[in-house]
């Protein structure tokens, strides 16, 4: 195997870190709050792909579209709106309730699966393209095409419109931000529907990838937020590059290390850059700490 | 400079966390009391444990709960007291055990030489790690911590020299302690020294610092309280009776497998919710909390046997959402609060008799 | 006499602290009002009531003949009243054009956005000049001025100003000041809170003495700078 391949399989495997993590970010960069459970957002899409495929006959890749989205709109407006929200100015307590949230879910996919492995095959799962001489699965090519496309529309939103400016004051300083008109609670439940959304619309898009369980969930949230706190609090560009670093780095590292121990590796990278520049590589400094305190 | 009550708002001025840090701890009800309270409590739970001498089902239960209640009495000095949600309990409770199981499979030393090493671990590695994880606040520190126990565990299943995946299996003549009962009023002990410690820090300069770094760090600081110092020593104290606790547990165990000492949610966040459940930031809450939910957890495993495996999780997970949301001072706070409303409706209507 | 903007009996505060009791206060449409008085004495919270930040326990709030009393803050903005907050509370790591665009949140003065904008830049040539800047990299004055202009781009009946001059070099104070006067010959109303009594009088065409929660005096602004009592409070003259 040679270097090639390993750093475009951690591109690949870092394309669906950043898909995972542009959804945390959207609401810990906006909304300032912890979701502990956005991984199990993420297997909850999984999960939806496969009920689709196995009761309707549904690919995963129109369910992600068409179901995933929709859902996961719905789901995270909901979390916001009768937890999150009450929560606001209570940063322990929402720790506190977003872990209860995980493992409220965690244990439900446990009862309804029996811990069954759920998984959902199609042609994609087994397609792959030849690229320089190095074989590239199709399926993982679309979550990273996936994590392109959702960045390049956030990041234009953001920048180019005024509801765009408008979250971005929000998550500066909500006080002042409804002293322009600006309506927090609902542009809150708006962010933490967009991450739900995503999050689904993720999970559907890996459903052909990986087997769902209940236990995925935790695994993903962890380098999400290596991703996020890497990539900048807020820039969705910093966590499009921050996954395909952790991606990248975490290859490498179970290559030329020990695969059991690229976790380790990518700890230490985002312990060291949450030390040395808590901002993120790309977050723009102090931005950590504004409605923070 | 400013001194305007109406900024209290937004720019919280020093008097308000300082002011609610002396009236925390420095009230009237201090000293003597709490002591004399706290010497009736132990003795009262050794009552109910001695009750329950030839019910051994419900003195295991009863080990168990004063154990988490102990542990979540450690980790309420950092946790309640200074507001830092710490997710990195579990590797000091994970140090204190292996500790005790390493120096026992391979250099056959006693277990009690090994608990000391294991305090004195904890507290230095809490005490080192201060330096890094303190420069992140509020959930940045929650996720470092989370993070640091997520790739301990990796770690020790890894290395070949903690037994790996495997663990380790304190060979059975090798235990000194191998009768069930016993364990249950050692780790009453545990409890005292827990609790003794959490009094003497919340009633002393430390906790007073600890409370105001936690209302407001900036203010805290600005009135001389260095934040940085005074969450190491919180944090390293809380870590070194933690430790202390993940030896004894090896020891009533008689194993170490990884999970059951550093799993993220099991341990990790398990003893923070005793905490919350009972009352963040007072002496009785985590004790109640540590009592209460494990009992709770292996009644509802008892009782929902029938049902799928993980409702009864799903069932505490939920809990712990509506405790968030409905209960933020747990069962302690509204226990007091009840008391203290039924005592003033009495007051009042003494008053009007009076008249 | 009715204004334009009408407060009556407003009791408010936060929580168990009352700040506020029972203040009334009358704006004339195009006048420049302030309210003077030490720190402490409630004028951040009268403003902040006011623009729906701060709930009121009692009293009424009236613009334009529609009460707002406690009405959502950010419904506020849309009935015509704007604040420039203390501190002026610019959005730090968004660029001077997009503070002044948000300023147009709100449906009534969003479709004329980019005139107001033009306005605001022709009468502030510096933030024209700084407009891709991040606003929190300009000048305590600059800043300030972002602010007021951000406050403009609502198109409000009532611009409220909560110590425009606070933290300003003592130069850029005048200058300030120059410039409210300016704005309100322009026509706009102006409600302006004050520590700076002196000069706030002496721009105001009517002013009001806070102290503890409570109007103490009302009058013209000369009539007031003349007044014996408030030159000894205040002004420092014995």
């Amino acid at each position: 195997m040679g270097v090639l391949t390993i750093i475009i399989s951690g591109v690949l495997v870092g394309g669906m870190y950043a898909l995972i993590a542009i959804g945390l970010n959207a609401v810990f960069g906006v909304v300032r709050v912890v979701n502990f459970a956005h991984g199990e957002l993420v297997v909850l899409g999984m999960y939806t792909a496969y009920f689709a495929w196995t009761v309707w006959s549904v690919d995963p890749y129109i369910t992600a579209v068409l179901i995933a989205l929709p859902l996961g709109f719905l789901v995270g407006l909901v979390i916001q709106r009768f937890v999150v929200q009450r929560l606001l100015d209570e940063p322990l307590m929402q720790m506190f309730a977003t872990f209860g949230l995980l493992m409220l879910l965690q244990n439900l996919f446990l009862a309804f699966t029996r811990g069954e492995p759920k998984a959902v095959r199609v042609a994609a799962s087994s397609a792959s393209l030849d690229f320089f001489g190095v074989s590239v699965s199709v399926s993982r090519l679309v979550v990273l095409g996936a994590a392109i496309v959702v960045t390049i529309i956030l990041v234009v939103f953001l920048r180019q419109t005024l509801y765009g400016a408008a979250v971005r004051a929000v998550s500066q300083d909500r006080g002042t931000a409804a002293l322009m008109g600006i309506n927090v609670k609902v542009l809150y439940m708006v962010a933490f529907g967009v991450s739900g959304a995503i999050a689904l619309m993720a999970g559907a898009l890996m459903s052909p990838i990986y087997t769902a369980s209940p236990a995925l969930g935790f695994s993903f949230v962890l380098p999400a937020f290596a991703v996020v706190v890497l990539g900048g609090l807020g820039s969705i560009g910093g966590s499009l590059i921050g996954g395909l670093i952790v991606g990248v780095v975490e290859a490498l590292s179970g290559y030329f290390l020990d695969p059991a121990l690229k976790q380790a590796v990518w700890f230490t990278l985002f312990l060291a850059v949450l030390v040395i520049r808590p901002a993120g590589l790309f977050g723009r400094a102090g931005s950590e700490e504004i409605g923070q305190r | 400079m400013k001194s305007d009550p109406e900024l209290i708002s937004d720019e919280t001025s020093e008097a308000p966390a300082l002011e609610s840090a002396a009236s925390h701890g420095h009230g009237l009800r201090s000293g003597k009391f709490s002591w004399l309270a706290f010497g009736i409590g132990m003795v009262v739970l050794g009552g109910v444990a001695a009750l329950l001498l030839n019910q051994p089902y419900y003195l295991s239960l009863g080990a168990v709960g004063l154990l988490f209640a102990a542990l979540a009495s450690a980790w309420n000095i950092i946790g309640g007291y200074g507001g830092q949600f710490s997710l990195a309990h579990a590797v000091f409770f994970a140090v204190g055990g292996y500790s005790v199981a390493l120096t026992q499979v391979n250099w056959k030393w006693a277990p009690w030489p090994g608990l000391l090493l294991g305090i004195v671990l904890s507290t230095i590695l809490a005490a080192l790690l201060a330096w890094p994880l303190f420069r992140l606040r509020g959930p940045f520190f929650a996720i470092g911590t989370l993070a640091l126990s997520v790739v301990v565990l990796a770690l020790v299943t890894w290395m070949p020299w903690t037994g790996a995946a495997l663990g380790l299996q304190i060979p059975f003549n090798e235990q000194p302690i191998t009768s069930r009962p016993a364990w249950a009023f050692i780790f009453l002990g545990f409890l005292a020294v827990c609790v003794a410690v959490s009094l003497v820090v919340s009633r002393g300069r430390l906790g007073f610092y600890l409370v105001a770094v936690r209302d407001d760090q900036e203010a805290a600081s600005a009135a001389g309280a260095s934040a940085l110092w005074v969450k190491t020593l919180g944090f390293a104290i809380s870590a070194g009776l933690t430790g202390l606790g993940g030896g004894l547990y090896v020891m009533y165990l008689g194993f170490l497998d990884p999970p059951t000492f550093l799993d993220a949610v099991q341990i990790g966040a398990f003893i923070p919710l005793c905490a919350l459940i009972g009352g963040l930031g007072t002496i009785v809450g985590p004790i109640i909390g540590g009592l209460v939910l494990p009992t709770l957890q292996t009644y509802m495993r008892g009782a929902f046997s029938n049902l799928p495996a993980g409702v009864s999780e799903a069932i505490l997970g939920l809990v712990l959402i509506l405790v968030a949301l409905f209960f933020r001072a747990g069962i302690w706070g509204w226990l007091t609060s009840l008391v203290r409303r039924v005592m003033s409706r009495r007051a009042k209507s003494d008053e009007r008799a009076n008249i | 006499m009715s204004g334009i903007l009408e407060v009556t009996g407003l009791h408010s505060g936060y929580g168990d602290l009352e700040v506020l009791h029972g203040v009334d206060l009358s704006v004339e449409k195009g006048a420049i009002v302030s309210v003077v008085g030490a720190n402490g004495a409630g004028k951040s919270t009268l403003l902040g009531t006011i623009a729906g930040v701060v709930r009121p326990t009692q009293g009424s709030i009236v613009i334009d003949g529609v009460d707002i009393t406690g009405i959502a803050a950010h419904k506020v903005v849309g009935h015509g009243v704007a604040l420039v907050p203390e501190g002026r509370k610019l959005f730090p790591f968004l660029s001077v054009e997009d503070n002044l665009r948000l300023g147009a949140f709100h449906k009534a003065a969003r479709s004329r956005s980019k005139a107001t904008r033009d306005e605001i830049y022709d009468l502030f040539p510096r933030l024209a000049e700084r407009r891709t800047q991040m606003a929190g990299s300009l000048s305590g004055g600059e800043q300030q001025m972002c602010a007021i202009g951000r406050g403009m781009m609502a198109l409000p009946k009532v611009l409220m100003l909560d110590e425009p001059s606070l933290g300003l070099a003592p130069i850029v104070v005048e200058q300030m000041f120059g410039l409210i006067s300016n704005l309100a010959s322009s026509g706009l109303t102006i409600l302006l809170v004050e520590q700076n009594v002196a000069d706030a009088l002496e721009l105001s065409s009517r002013a009001s003495v806070l102290e503890q929660g409570q109007i103490t005096m009302t009058g013209s602004g000369p009539e007031l700078l003349a007044d014996p009592g408030l030159q000894s409070a205040y002004l420092g003259i014995a």
